[in-house]
């Protein structure tokens, strides 16, 4: 077994790669590294999404109410 | 770490979008608010809404039954959109891969098998009826009282196999290229449409038409306010399997709910189906090349259905795209090129383009079911990754194929999510039969779908925190030490 760097990924990664490795598993290993690099922890879609949340959150209220609000009318 | 060792090469970006790889934020296709809107209506827009229009109209109160399904839609796509969006979105992962942390490595075969039965089945419907819809459009103009030629039904359905065969093979670029056209096409037709239908009865009279109450499946306002939110919630619920598909496509956080709920639900079903309820209404006609011809003349009316026809090629393009990534879970189809992927999915078509009408009437009766097995997995992925992961996935760890995954669970399955997924499906047939429309005493109040997806969602958090203080199981308590345990990954 040998380690990331043979494959010319510096820096500490989790990965285990072995000489057999096909150019697709090696694609995945590359897509994983950048997907964890520094730079892209700081990228908008890394980020806490509570924004995201809210915004469901509010269309999910808006729905209740309004089948509320035509379940009043019709009863 | 130099630039270059992290680069993901332009093959590999292709392979990313055509694939599983996770797709970096720079790479994604939907940047802008109007490409995804039109995206969305694309795959909420298909023909077969003015079909489901009909089955609003027979609600009972066609004003109750469009306000009803629209409200359905909204408070269906909203916990769906998170549940099935949210991992896919971060990391850039297909909706298989994504479902892993909540199902288990293997577990997550159930949610390939569904997306593979749900956007495989809806697609060959929509061929088998856009070649029926062509042959009643031909029988009507050309063999008036006489049968539809089999023969052109099925030469129009292989004719749209090979259409979307020519145009996906170009991978998922062509799907928002196409759809920037085909959207405002779908629009444009249901505006003329509506015009049309509202030529000799206004829209305020049509909406307060209903039909026969002796045909109507309920004549209690409730009750029928109850069917309409119903249907909208369990359209929104065939969402589960590949939502995850489009939001790792998309560019902006912003965008991953509001154009998908608007283009998708409220614009792209609700409105289609609207038009399709007030069709039937209006002219007593279920089936589209009918009520198209017989408002808009023989002349008009072949334009109109043949550009109805051809804008399926957005909706059928998006699905055999979530199908063709899907797929690729398993490694034979990973190392095959796309173009014959993609031709291998469309094979069965030729089968379907030769038995349109048993095909619509059989496959059509099993995906209604669907929705009954999506609210508990759309509750499994909700809590497991919002409440009891506190959205911390291991991206790495979704690759992991074997014990050594965090998300091994026992025997690479995990067992109470499936326990959750049945709990699911037999909670929502007790309130709510999708075929027969027999419901349960609390349906006209609450509906099936939320008391099935609160229920869901409660019993499944409880039981996990039972699983999360008694184990190490699944990677909750010990994610940090898991992160920097070096792994094996493959796709």
């Amino acid at each position: 077994m040998r380690d990331a760097s043979s494959f010319h990924l510096l820096g500490d990664h989790p990965f285990l790669i072995d000489e057999s490795i096909g150019d697709l598993d090696l694609d995945l290993v590359k897509s994983l590294v950048a997907l964890d690099s520094p730079e892209n922890m700081l990228d908008e879609t890394r980020q806490p999404t509570g924004s995201i949340l809210v915004t469901a959150a509010s269309w999910f209220v808006v729905g209740i109410m309004l089948w509320a609000l035509v379940g009043f009318i019709y009863l | 770490m130099s630039h270059s060792d992290t680069e993901v090469s332009g093959v590999t970006t292709r392979e990313a979008l055509a694939g599983r790889l996770p797709i970096q934020r720079s790479d994604r296709l939907y940047k802008g608010f109007g490409t995804l809107v039109a995206a969305c209506v694309a795959i909420g827009a298909a023909s077969f809404n003015y079909l489901f229009g009909a089955s609003i109209a027979y609600i009972g109160n066609t004003s109750i039954g469009i306000l009803g399904y629209l409200i359905g839609l909204i408070v269906g796509l909203a916990p769906v959109y998170v549940a099935s969006g949210l991992i896919s979105y971060r990391l850039g992962v297909d909706p298989v891969d994504a479902s892993k942390s909540s199902m288990g490595t293997r577990g997550s075969s159930l949610l390939l098998a569904l997306i593979l039965v749900t956007t495989l089945g809806w697609s060959f419907v929509l061929i088998a009826m856009t070649g029926q819809v062509a042959g009643r459009l031909q029988q009507i103009l050309f063999n008036p009282g006489g049968e539809i030629d089999n023969g052109f039904v099925a030469a129009v359905s292989v004719a749209m196999l090979l259409l979307v065969w020519l145009l996906l093979k170009k991978g998922p670029a062509m799907i928002a290229l196409l759809t920037r056209f085909t959207s405002p096409a779908i629009l444009i037709i249901a505006c003329v449409l509506l015009y049309l239908i509202t030529r000799d009865v206004s829209l305020v009279d049509l909406l307060h038409t209903n039909v026969d109450p002796k045909q109507a499946y309920a004549t209690d306002p409730l009750l029928q306010l109850a069917y309409g939110v119903e249907f909208g919630a369990s359209n929104a619920l065939t969402s589960v399997p590949f939502f995850g598909g489009i939001a790792r496509l998309i560019h902006k956080r912003k965008h991953l709910i509001t154009p998908s709920l608007v283009g998708a639900g409220v614009i792209g079903a609700g409105f289609t189906s609207a038009v399709g309820a007030l069709a039937a209404i209006a002219t007593g006609s279920t089936e589209p090349a009918e009520w198209v011809v017989k408002t808009a003349g023989n002349g008009l009316g072949t334009v109109i259905v043949s550009l109805l026809l051809l804008a399926n090629l957005g909706t059928l393009l998006s699905f055999f795209y979530f199908a063709g990534v899907s797929v690729q879970q398993v490694r034979f189809f990973a190392r095959m090129r796309w173009d014959l992927i993609v031709a291998i999915l469309l094979l069965p078509g030729l089968v379907v383009a030769f038995n349109t009408q048993w095909l619509i009437s059989h496959v059509m009766n099993w995906l209604a079911y669907n929705s009954a097995m999506f609210i508990g997995i759309a509750a499994v992925m909700l809590t497991d990754y919002v409440l009891l992961r506190r959205q911390v996935v291991l991206p790495a760890h979704l690759f992991v194929k074997d014990k050594q995954s965090a998300y091994w669970f026992w025997g690479g399955v995990n067992w109470v999510a499936m326990l959750i997924i049945v709990l699911g499906v037999v909670v929502y047939l007790m309130l709510f039969d999708p075929l027969s429309l027999q419901v349960g005493p609390t349906f006209r109040y609450v509906g099936a779908s939320i008391p099935t997806l609160a229920i869901c969602i409660t019993a499944y958090y409880v039981l996990m925190r039972l699983v999360i203080a008694t184990s190490y199981r699944g990677g909750y308590r010990n994610a940090k030490q898991l992160a920097e345990k070096k792994v094996r990954v493959g796709l």
